[in-house]
């Protein structure tokens, strides 16, 4: 707990979220420790964001949440990704592609 | 699909709201007890380990409130919750709550209430369709002094049709008729029409045809379109009444056609086609009203050239036969305006006096709420430490508004749908259409939904901002808010107030000008006795009079008779009474004092008997009265008018006067008598020119006449005796119509009345509201200065000094809203101009009379409170902080 953590822009957010799920489904902390885990511990995902965006996602059908027995025999919510998700990600994976690739130019240049 | 997972889930939140939550905490639970497992597997201490995962987390509730906020449908749970706490609130004050309710559901159902009488003859006045295009024809006639008749001649008519502009045109004549048939003789009102009277109107009658255009012109056709009512009234709705025959005095008809019950035309019961061809009759002959359609796209400007253009051709083609055409002049006449025209002036003025009263209500309540929010800063200031935002404080406070409007608005349209019944039954006979249904339809619910939010932005609004904008800290420390908070709020009531006066003034104003025109026009010398005077209509088929011979000595015979009846005083017969209408002929006066070209004016003319001016109480100013039988030639009597206009008061007896014009084949009658003007056809119209003609000379022009009694005591008792003589002549004659000339004069001004006691009862209510407004905030202010008048009268103010104080602040307010409401009223009331008799609209008397009024009531309002502050023990007062 002493890594170097970056506020996460709103918009990452959901992209790291759906890009973790593409993977298969998640728990809430599995969640959060498989955004830790993808970016190297660059973001740490707090509940307090990790949830609202769970739940905004879910309402906007990008998710679907099921119940079911973790590891360690606990009732956990776990989220997937929806048809409407995997074609969410897509488009934000494109979206962000193209910004950071102008946003990297344009902080080469000089 | 995003659309559906959103409904889904708003479903859910509202209507799922437990499971929902607790599924929430259990999934935030259980990443709080994963979170520990994770921690403990990497070697803490489990207790170390539980307080680190909560630090992390930041809060199981917090996080759970985040939560909450991205949810669908939170603005709605929001609302939810402001309308509970608002409820909440107005339970907690049930005395605030009923005044203000009530004063709104007064408001507002009295002004929809008006609104959907207003809906039916000011918005939509016709149930004809596109009732707009249709035109009453008018015109003037000023060689002969006819201003804006409606009656046409045949010929006239024939070249109207041909005016390009109009769609169609149709003639209609108002005739009334004894129906016989089948058990009971009836008077009906009836109307020659012309075949396309219907189709222009566009009405389809709902059994049968209408009438065939081979049908008009014909005699022997005689067939007849009914009325819903009379369909009702006379068969029972039967289905089978096409075919069957009636009579019409005594004259056979067949049913062809029955109208739909919303088909209203001149209160007629019967329509059957003209029985000659209207382009026969004489030019100068005007007897029948003529209707318009306009063609769709057409312009009244339009039509109106077309017609000057005619008027100009008929001026160069016929007046060298008919002199009168010289000058003359067409206008169309909104049909809707011909029906509604004055009762929609008065509709108008009580629309906008209801709306003055809804505006006073909501003042009070405003005020009300201001008065209140001083002791609600201290609430509002502790949900702003809790986070509450400024736009959160204002939504509530609206929320309370807005649920005060609606509990008021939805008792107002009760109030609405009893009250428009109410003031149909009360208003005066003829001010509606008989059988006239209101309905309260989609366009008066909307207009309550309307009221109801504007009151409750108008009313809470200006409190709401006062109330939310304050400074935190100073609401918080309870002592300032009697200073600070409440000057600002005195302010603005102080405003409240001052616009209540001047509105209440306005009111009082309209009120009063209609008072005093009412009185000024009851002040009206009718110029005959109207005590203990009775009138009744009798009616004689053709057939029974041998085609108008036997009218003059049945009624002589009827005259007679009925005079010998025990408390009778005189009999006369009238062709027609005061106050009922008026009949005018074209007359050819042989007079010097008239340009030639003037000689054939339209005149108002009346025939009656001999006793007519004894049993009215007309006095004679020269000549003396018919002799019946024993005028051997034609003789009239004229009015004082008359004499004076066209013999300019010289002596007029033996001058001669003729029907028709110059050429006519009219005998010329002698001038027997000038008597004394009295009212024709209402008191607040001049006297015109009046000739009478003699019964026994004129009655075969007539069907139906008017017995015209006096009697010793109440005329009304003697009815049946009265009826038993007439029998004796006619067993089988009725009479109907029976009145007191007194009804009659009350029902020609009636709907006036009626309209001078609505605006005193708005302008009672809008008094007793600035009353209310009044005594309030003085109380208030007196009730928050307590402190301060302690501290006078402690350092040697006396009693007198603070009532003083008191009163000149409080009248200050007044005086500013009384000046106001001057300026408005007299800008306002001459809106109302036309429904005023002999006053101004703006007569300086009411305007002063009523502000002083006012000022007292003000002046009551403030003492009151006033002399309360005097009364407060200086040591109290200083020791309640």
């Amino acid at each position: 707990m002493k890594e170097k953590r970056t506020d996460l822009l709103q918009g990452t957010l959901d992209l790291l979220v759906l890009k973790a799920l593409a993977l298969g489904p998640l728990h809430g902390l599995g969640v959060s420790s498989r955004i830790e885990q993808l970016t190297r511990g660059t973001f740490h995902v707090k509940p307090g964001s990790l949830f609202p965006a769970l739940h905004r996602m879910e309402q906007a059908g990008w998710l679907k949440s099921t119940w079911g027995e973790s590891e360690n025999n606990r009732r956990a919510k776990y989220y997937r990704l929806t048809k409407a998700g995997e074609r969410q990600l897509t488009t934000e994976m494109e979206d962000w592609q193209r910004i950071s690739l102008a946003i990297a130019n344009a902080l080469k240049a000089t | 699909m995003a659309l559906w997972s959103r409904l889904l889930s708003l479903w859910r939140n509202l209507f799922r709201k437990e499971q929902v939550e607790k599924e929430l905490a259990e999934e935030v639970q259980t990443y709080l007890e994963m979170l520990i497992d994770a921690k403990i597997r990497q070697g803490l201490e489990p207790e170390v380990a539980r307080r680190l995962a909560v630090l992390e987390m930041g809060g199981v509730e917090q996080v759970k409130e985040q939560v909450r906020e991205v949810r669908m449908g939170q603005l709605l749970e929001t609302i939810a919750q402001d309308l509970r706490y608002g409820a909440r609130m107005l339970r907690k004050r049930p005395g605030f709550t009923a005044v203000a309710v009530l004063t709104l559901a007064l408001g507002s159902g009295a002004t929809s209430a008006i609104f959907s009488i207003f809906n039916i003859f000011v918005l939509n006045p016709f149930p004809f369709s596109d009732s707009s295009r249709i035109y009453l024809l008018r015109q003037s006639l000023p060689k002969i002094g006819v201003k804006d008749q409606f009656r046409a001649s045949g010929p006239e008519y024939a070249e109207l049709a041909q005016i390009q502009a109009f769609e169609r045109i149709a003639a209609w004549e108002s005739v009334s008729r004894n129906l016989t048939g089948s058990e009971q003789a009836e008077r009906v009102a009836a109307a020659k029409v012309s075949s396309d009277f219907f189709s222009l109107l566009g009405i389809e009658p709902i059994l049968g045809r209408t009438i065939r255009p081979e049908e008009v012109g014909d005699s022997a056709a005689r067939v007849l379109v009914i009325s819903h009512a009379l369909w009702q009234r006379r068969f029972a709705g039967d289905t089978n009444v096409i075919g069957q025959r009636i009579a019409l005095d005594d004259e056979p008809y067949t049913i062809i056609g029955v109208m739909p019950p919303n088909f209203q035309f001149d209160g007629g019961d019967a329509w059957f086609p003209f029985p000659m061809h209207l382009h026969q009759l004489g030019r100068s002959g005007r007897a029948f009203a003529v209707l318009a359609r306009l063609k769709s796209g057409t312009s009244t400007a339009q039509a109106a050239s077309e017609l000057e253009i005619l008027a100009r051709q008929q001026e160069r083609d016929f007046a060298s036969a008919n002199p009168d055409y010289e000058n003359r002049t067409y206008h169309l006449q909104p049909i809707s305006e011909f029906y509604y025209g004055p009762l929609q002036t008065a509709l108008f003025i009580l629309f906008a006096a209801v709306g003055l009263v809804l505006l006073i209500a909501c003042a009070n309540i405003a005020n009300l709420l201001l008065a209140q929010a001083t002791s609600r800063s201290h609430e509002l200031a502790i949900r702003q430490a809790l986070g509450a935002g400024r736009a959160r404080l204002l939504r509530q406070l609206l929320m309370e508004s807005l649920l005060l409007a609606f509990v008021g608005g939805a008792l107002g349209l009760l109030l609405a749908f009893w009250g428009t019944g109410a003031l149909v039954a009360m208003a005066p006979s003829g001010t509606f259409p008989p059988g006239l249904e209101i309905p309260v339809n989609s366009r008066v619910l909307l207009f309550s939904l309307l009221i109801t939010l504007a009151t409750a932005v108008l009313f809470g609004l200006l409190p709401a901002l006062r109330t939310s904008g304050g400074n935190l800290q100073q609401a918080m420390q309870t002592g300032a808010q009697r200073s600070t908070a409440g000057q600002r709020h005195r302010r603005t009531q102080n405003l409240l107030v001052m616009a209540e006066v001047s509105l209440s003034l306005i009111l009082l104003v309209m009120a009063g000008l209609m008072i005093r025109s009412f009185s000024r026009l009851t002040n009206v010398d009718p110029g005959f006795r109207t005590d203990n005077l009775m009138t009744m209509r009798v009616n004689r088929s053709p057939a029974k009079s041998d085609g108008g011979k036997q009218m003059a000595p049945f009624f002589q015979q009827v005259i007679e008779k009925v005079k010998t009846t025990p408390g009778v005083e005189g009999v006369a017969v009238a062709s027609h009474m005061p106050f009922v209408f008026t009949e005018d002929w074209a007359l050819t006066v042989e007079s010097e004092a008239v340009p030639v070209d003037l000689r054939t004016p339209s005149i108002d003319t009346r025939t009656v008997s001999s006793d007519y001016f004894s049993v009215m109480g007309i006095p004679f100013f020269a000549g003396e009265s018919f002799a019946e039988a024993a005028d051997v030639t034609p003789v009239v009597l004229i009015n004082r008018t008359m004499a004076n206009r066209y013999w300019l008061n010289e002596d007029v007896i033996g001058k001669r006067l003729k029907i028709g014009n110059a050429d006519s084949k009219s005998p010329w009658f002698t001038i027997k008598g000038v008597v004394a003007d009295s009212a024709q056809g209402t008191l607040d119209a001049e006297t015109r020119p009046e000739v009478y003609f003699s019964l026994s000379q004129m009655a075969s022009r007539y069907r139906r006449m008017n017995l015209v009694i006096r009697t010793t005591g109440e005329p009304k008792a003697l009815l049946s005796a009265i009826q038993q003589r007439i029998q004796e002549v006619d067993k089988d004659q009725p009479v109907y119509q029976v009145q007191t000339i007194q009804e009659l004069l009350a029902e020609s001004i009636g709907t006036r009345r009626f309209a001078m006691l609505l605006l005193i009862l708005f302008a009672g209510i809008a008094m007793v509201m600035a009353f209310i407004g009044i005594y309030g905030v003085i109380s208030y202010g007196v009730s928050q200065r307590q402190q301060e008048l302690g501290i006078r009268m402690a350092l040697g103010a006396s009693q007198r000094d603070v009532l003083r104080l008191i009163l000149r602040q409080g009248m200050i307010i007044v005086a500013a809203g009384l000046v106001i409401g001057l300026l408005a009223a007299f800008w306002l009331t001459r809106l109302m101009a036309n429904l005023l008799f002999n006053v101004s609209a703006t007569d300086p008397l009411t305007f002063f009379a009523l502000s002083l009024i006012l000022a007292g009531v003000a002046l009551l309002a403030c003492y009151v409170p006033a002399r309360r502050a005097t009364k407060v023990n200086p040591m109290t007062a200083l020791r309640t902080q």
